[in-house]
This record gives C-alpha cells, structure tokens and sequence, in this order.
C-alpha cells in the first residue's frame, strides 16, 4: 500500500525504547506466523448473508490455532491474548467498532504491517487527512462521529498553516482509491479505519498503546577502555574463587523453608479462624496484633523456628524479657535492643549513644555488663575511636549468638514457654466446649484459667457461663474443628467496652446472615482455597487445607443478645 | 505534588511519615497527621540528578533509601536531609529496590535497565554480589522470606529466583503464553508462591521450587504495575493502569 507522502512519519519508530521493541516483536512474530497461508489461520473471503467479506477469519479459528501453538490449556488464556492482540491493532472485527475478540464466528480481518503499531508513528497530519478523505466520500458510509468531527474542527486550528496541502492530499488519495479494485478497497478501508479507532481512540475507551513516562531509558555503554577491562579481569578472577554453597544444599533449604512456613502462609494452610477478607471478621488481625496478652497457638509455635522469628514479633520479646528477667540474664537483650535503635535512629547524636551504650553495658564494672570476648572488646574499643551506628555490630552479634545458645534455647524449654502454649491451646479449647454445650462442669476449669486475665472477674464468669447455656438447644452444626469466632469475643472482653465493640463487629453480618442463607454456601469456600486445593494436590506434602467454612452462625451464638436486639 | 509524575512512594515503619518521589528528581517526605494537611509540613530530603523510580524506609523512621534514574541508590538521613551513603555500581537507571528482611541484615538488592541485580552492604556502600541472566530491563527485585534469595521480574516477560549463597540463577519461571513484560513480584509468607503482574494485564501465580503456573488472575483492564502481599499473608493486592487498586484473597 503505498502513500505518496508520508516521509516523515516512516522513521519515527526509532524513539520507541527497548523494552516495548521487545514485546512488539514477540507479538509480531506470532501474527506472521497466523498469516502463513499453510500453517496459519485460514483466512478467505467469508459468506455473510448475501455479502462475501473478503480476507476475513473467524473467532474461534484464531483460538484454536493460539491455543495449539503457545500449548495453552486453558481457554479464556487465549482467548485473553487474542484480546491483547487485538486492543494493539493487528486485527480488528470486520464489523464492529469495539477491540475484542470473541470465540464465535464472528469475523476479524489482519491489519496490514503498513500499520502495526510499532512500525508507523501516527501523525497529526496524517489523522487530518484521513478525516478530509472521509468527510470526501459517501456521507452515509464514511461520515464522522462526532469526536472525529470535533477533531477535525481542532487539527483545523492547528494545522491550519497547511491545511491546503492537507485538503489536496486527501483529494487526491480519494481519487487514487477510485482506481482500485472493489474488494482492495473495501479492505484497505477497513484497515485504514481501524489502525486510527486503536490510535485516535474513541472518548472513554483506553488506548493500550500508552506509554510510561519515562522516555529513554538510559543504558550507559561500559566502555572498552583499558582499565575498564583490567577490573572486568579482576572482578571475575575473585568471582571464580569465591566460596559458593552447592546448588543442591541451596534448594533443599528453599524447599525445607517452604515446608516449615507452610502453616504459617494463610495461602496455604487457611487463616484462623477466618481470612478477614472474605468473611468480613477482624478476628484474625485483633489476634494478631502487635502487643496481645495471649498470643495464638500458631504465634507461639512460629518463635520456636528461630531466635530471629522470636524477635521480630513485638510479643515475642515481651515474653522472652520476662523470662530473661527471671532469669537474670536480661542485659543480653537490652544491648541488643540498644543497638538496633542506634542503628536505626537519627544521625545526631550518634556519638552520644555510642557512649551512653558503652557505659551502660560495655565498660568493665558496667552496671548492665554484658558477656563479651576479649577479641570483640578490642574489636568494639578500636571502632570507638570513630563512633557511627555500625559501631556496636561485632559485639551485637557475638551476642546475638550468645542468646540463640544459651537463653533462647532454655526458653523454649522452660515453664514460661511451656504456659504460653498451654494458655494458647486452652483458648482454643474453650471454643471447643462452647461449641458442643458441654456440661457445665468443664466450663468452670477454662473460666478460672483465663479468670486471672479479667478485671472485673465475676460478672464476666457470669456472662460467659449464660452463653453456654443458651447455646444448647441450637447446637445442629457440628464443630467443624476451626477456630471459631468466640476466642476473640471472650479473649478480647477485658472491659466491657471491648466485648461491646467486638459484638459490633460481628452485628453487621447478622442480618444478612438470615436473608442470604443460600447465598453465604458459595461464599464459604473462597477462591483461594480452590486454588490451593489444585496445588496442594501437586504437592506431596499433606498441608492441612482447611476450607475456610467458618460459618456467621456461630458468632450469633456467643452473643446471642444481639439476635433480641 | 503539584505537577510532576510520582513514581515511588513508601511508608514509614511507625505509619507516620511517607516518602514519594519521581520525576521531579527529589525525595520529599510528608509527615502524616490529622490536624494538618499534611503538604504543608513537606521536606525534600534529597535529590537525585534523575527521576526517582523506587523508595523505602529500612527499618526506620530516621532513614530513607532510594533508587533512581541516574543509576545510583543513595541512603538519606531524614532529620539532617543528608546523604549518608551512596552506591554506585550500575551500568542503567535503578527500576527497583528492596531491602533484606532479616532482623540483624545490613544488606539490600537494587535491579535496574542494565538487566543485573546487585547486593549492596549499607554500611560499606559496597556491591557485595551480583546477578546476571535477564535478556531485558528488571523491572522489580524482591527478597525471598528468608533473605537467602532474591526473585526478579523483567521485560523479557521472565522471572527468575537467584539465591545467594549459590551466587546464581536457580529457577526461571517463563511461559510461551507469556509474552508481555513483568512489572512487580512478590513472594507469599512461606515463600512456595510467586506472585508476578504483568503488562497484558494478569497476575500470574507461580510455584515457586516446581516452577510451574498455578493459576492466573484476570480483572485488571490495563497494565498491572504494582503488587504487593500482606504482612500477614492473608492477601494479595495489585495496583494498576486502569486506575483501580484490587485486593484479592
């Protein structure tokens, strides 16, 4: 298809920056490949009611045939790419306005490579002579929307020192056109349209030949000068001789980590005792707030992993502080906290704080002396001389190192740790005879386990043992084995105010719970379970895969006053 | 920001401070509070002499490090507006950042349009280690949970996961179907899931050690640019051209 001016806007495909020549040329190495008339999509001239179409392919002949090529097994990936092809302009519906394919008979015709988006840069020039041809022809066929209109009436203005060469250029490729043939027309036409609907979209449709606003991005060529080479030499001689752990320890200590954590990746193993984004209860992040008085069973196992895991979890060292202190070792961790703050904090006053810490825990006969070797001291004293928030590393991980091996490991062996989990298993418990409305007897044990945590202690033993009893009769559903919802209400109700604020986060869902009955069974199970239940069949391990069916009901039960509000 | 594309923004670790930057070359920072509007109170803490494409707070409220065009990252103290350290080592604009999430590391890794991913020490201000194997510009650069590797996304419309102790490529995670560029990854908490979003407008969910696909999430009607899972891996979010934020549990 020839144009007879059109020399500026050839090379302009030059600017374009790396990255997208990239994708471009994938893609259009995949749309060469359909038009190959053997083992491409069959493209002929399609009957449509009387009219014949011609150079026109199906939908579903196009899906069919990426879905060969690319190996996809999964319908709607074609027919998402199709999509994308279509949006960037290398074909386009011979009847329709919209960029989408559908996995029809419906017909879609191939943009010529005149046209691909990244071979031809659209000019204002060119789009003004586009629309002078148009409004040229047969009004009824060719005549402009108005957004084409109210471009034109705009590229007028601007151009409007050339307008006469674009008036005369269109009149001249409008009576070029006369001279071909019917079917060239129609198509050359059609191709024409299209390339400017995916250019000078239409209002309120995207175009997806947006770019980043980043122009160029700059690669700057390393260069071949003499002692750039020189360093290149050394830089790989170190490269080979550097110590390397063996590729096979590497991935079994990925795969040992993903085993480890797969209970805590709600991902996987499900959240407790609802993922709060699907049921609508704030349970799971009360729990696990930073600072909680009874932190979950799963927390207190996560510190066993390691020292690392211990501290990162604010309660975690909490706990560990009041065990240290007990154990009179508690200097350990303040320095190590004392220089993680230096670290971390501002750059005045750095001198100061290297100082204050020295004193505080370094300086023989030190008030909090810490148990340090003699080669870290003199390490430490000759990073002194020039205080920075680094000063302190080598004695931080000495004793770092010192706690995972003594104190950290007495503590996971130790009463406190012990209490802990006990203390975390029993409020999983008491949901368990909530649940069942068990006697009354068992009740008692678990009220005067968790009494110690309440301030106002009689009447919240009172409430708790009313909740029990009206529960009786309805329990129906049997207990599903998860944590339900009354950990949280019963945990968190230290003050009254809190068990209000708790109920009312769960009032909400009443109401609807009773009128969407049915709808809430398709709600239980979410999505991600679904897809975990796939992956977790292509595993070996056996990761609990708990569907999320933490039912509403079940709330309504632990405050039952809510149902007679 | 009044005029210029913001292309990077963070939070500080308390909540109460947030960094952004972009083309306006400038790291400013906003204090965060009710009472005031919080433009009012703005400092610049620092100046790169290219867009800023990527910050965070490492651990602290006192410190910012970011990456930028001009092929540098640089560590910025907040209260001074000084330049503590700089890093220098790229050979292309710095696209991505982040930082080791051990407790005791002083390390993080940069990836930028030079198609390397480099190891930094914060102290020294030395590259420690890096990474080459893309075909295309690194778009992004995540830390496995464990900090013992690294995963990239790229414009060759791969990912891959380096580890560092075997100072190599492990895995890649490419498909034919897959022909549009990477521009944000993340890991799940155990680390067994890659999350990657593309520019044909998907998230793809990758196994992490079997290297397959597991599924693809459709929704977004433009680029997805950026993603990110929860601190408690409950969820997943992702940002994207097509001006919406979507959260996917």
């Amino acid at each position: 298809m020839t144009r007879s001016v059109k020399s500026n806007a050839m090379d302009q495909s030059k600017q374009e920056d790396v990255p997208r020549e990239l994708v471009f040329s994938k893609m259009e190495r995949l749309i060469r490949e359909m038009q190959n008339p053997e083992t491409g999509v069959p493209v002929r001239s399609q009957k449509l009611f009387l009219t014949s179409i011609p150079c026109a392919f199906m939908g579903y002949d196009l899906v069919e045939w990426l879905m060969d090529r690319l190996d996809i097994e999964d319908i709607a990936e074609a027919i998402h790419i199709a999509n994308i092809l279509c949006q960037h302009g290398y074909f386009f519906p011979v009847n329709d306005t919209k960029f989408a394919l559908k996995d029809d008979s419906t017909l879609y015709r191939f943009q010529t490579p005149y046209f691909w988006p990244s071979n031809h840069q659209p000019d204002n020039t060119d789009y003004a002579i586009f629309l002078m041809k148009r409004t040229l022809k047969n009004k009824q066929k060719h005549g402009l929307e108005d957004y084409e209109q109210e471009a034109l009436a705009r590229l007028k203005k601007l151009l409007c020192h050339k307008w006469e060469f674009v008036c005369m250029q269109a009149e001249e490729q409008v009576n070029l056109a006369k001279e071909r043939k019917k079917t060239d027309k129609i198509v050359l036409d059609s191709q024409e349209k299209a390339y400017w609907l995916v250019q000078r979209p239409p209002p309120g449709i995207f175009s997806c030949l947006e770019r980043s606003p980043i122009a160029n991005k700059q690669t700057t060529k390393k260069a071949k000068t003499k002692e750039e080479l020189k360093k290149r030499v050394e830089f790989f001689k170190q490269y080979i001789c550097k110590p390397r752990t063996r590729l096979r320890q590497v991935l079994e200590s990925l795969i040992l980590r993903c085993k480890e954590y797969a209970d805590f990746d709600p991902f996987i193993s499900g959240a407790q005792p609802s993922n709060p984004w699907i049921s609508d209860d704030t349970t799971l992040w009360h729990l696990n707030n930073d600072l909680v008085e009874t932190p979950t069973e799963k927390r207190v196992k996560r510190w066993t992993i390691s020292l690392e895991e211990l501290l990162a979890d604010p309660t975690g060292v909490v706990e560990f502080e009041v065990y240290l202190r007990k154990e009179y070792s508690y200097e350990n961790i303040r320095f190590w906290k004392a220089v993680q703050g230096l670290k971390r904090g501002s750059q005045t006053g750095i001198a100061d704080r290297v100082k204050d810490i020295y004193e505080e825990f370094l300086a023989a006969g030190a008030p909090c002396e810490v148990n340090l070797d003699s080669k870290t001291v003199e390490v430490t004293q000759e990073l002194m001389r020039s205080p920075s928030r680094y000063t302190f590393d080598a004695a931080q991980e000495h004793v770092f190192s010192l706690m995972k091996k003594d104190s950290y490991a007495r503590f996971l062996r130790s009463d406190h740790y012990k209490n802990l989990i006990r203390n975390a298993q029993q409020t999983a418990q008491k949901k368990k005879f909530f649940n069942f409305g068990a006697s009354t007897r068992k009740k008692s044990s678990p009220a005067a386990g968790t009494s110690k945590r309440r301030n106002s202690g009689s009447h919240m033993t009172n409430s708790t043992v009313d909740l029990s009893l009206t529960r009786q009769p309805s329990v129906e559903r049997p207990f599903t084995g998860k944590h339900s919802h009354s950990t949280s209400d019963l945990q968190d109700l230290e003050t009254p105010s809190d068990k209000l604020s708790c109920s009312r986060l769960s009032s909400p869902s009443v109401s609807r719970d009773r009128v969407n009955d049915t709808v809430r069974s398709t709600l239980q199970v979410p999505r991600g379970s679904q897809r975990m239940e796939h992956s977790s069949s292509s595993l070996d391990e056996t990761s609990s895969n708990l569907s999320l069916a933490v039912p509403r009901r079940t709330r309504n039960l632990v405050a039952p006053w809510e149902l007679e509000d | 920001m009044p005029t210029t594309w913001v292309m990077a923004c963070a939070y500080a670790p308390s909540g109460n401070m947030v960094a952004c930057g972009g083309l306006d070359n400038k790291v400013t920072v906003y204090p965060l509070s009710f009472e005031e509007d919080a433009s009012s109170k703005k400092r610049a803490i620092g100046t790169h002499t290219s867009y800023m494409s990527c910050c965070l707070f490492p651990n602290s409220d006192q410190q910012i490090l970011t990456g930028s065009g001009d092929s540098t990252c640089a560590l910025w103290d907040v209260e001074c507006a000084q330049l503590l350290q700089s890093f220098h080592g790229h050979g292309g604009d710095v696209m991505s950042l982040d930082l080791c999430p051990s407790e005791t590391g002083n390390t993080f890794v940069s990836a930028g349009c030079d198609r390397q991913a480099l190891l930094w020490d914060m102290r020294t201000g030395q590259c420690v280690q890096s990474f080459e194997g893309h075909e295309s510009d690194i778009n992004t650069v995540k830390f496995y949970p464990s900090g013992d590797a690294i995963a990239t996304g790229s414009d060759d419309s791969t990912c891959r996961l380096f580890d560092l102790r075997a100072d190599r490529e492990v895995a890649v995670y490419s498909k034919q179907s897959i022909i549009f560029g990477v521009n944000s990854v993340d890991f799940s908490i155990s680390g067994r899931f890659l999350f990657a979003g593309y520019n044909d407008y998907t998230v793809n969910v990758w196994d992490t050690l079997k290297c397959v696909r597991l599924t693809i999430l459709y929704g977004h009607e433009n680029r997805v640019t950026c993603l990110k899972v929860s601190p408690d891996g409950t969820a997943l979010s992702t940002g994207s051209w097509d001006f919406t934020l979507r959260i996917w549990a």
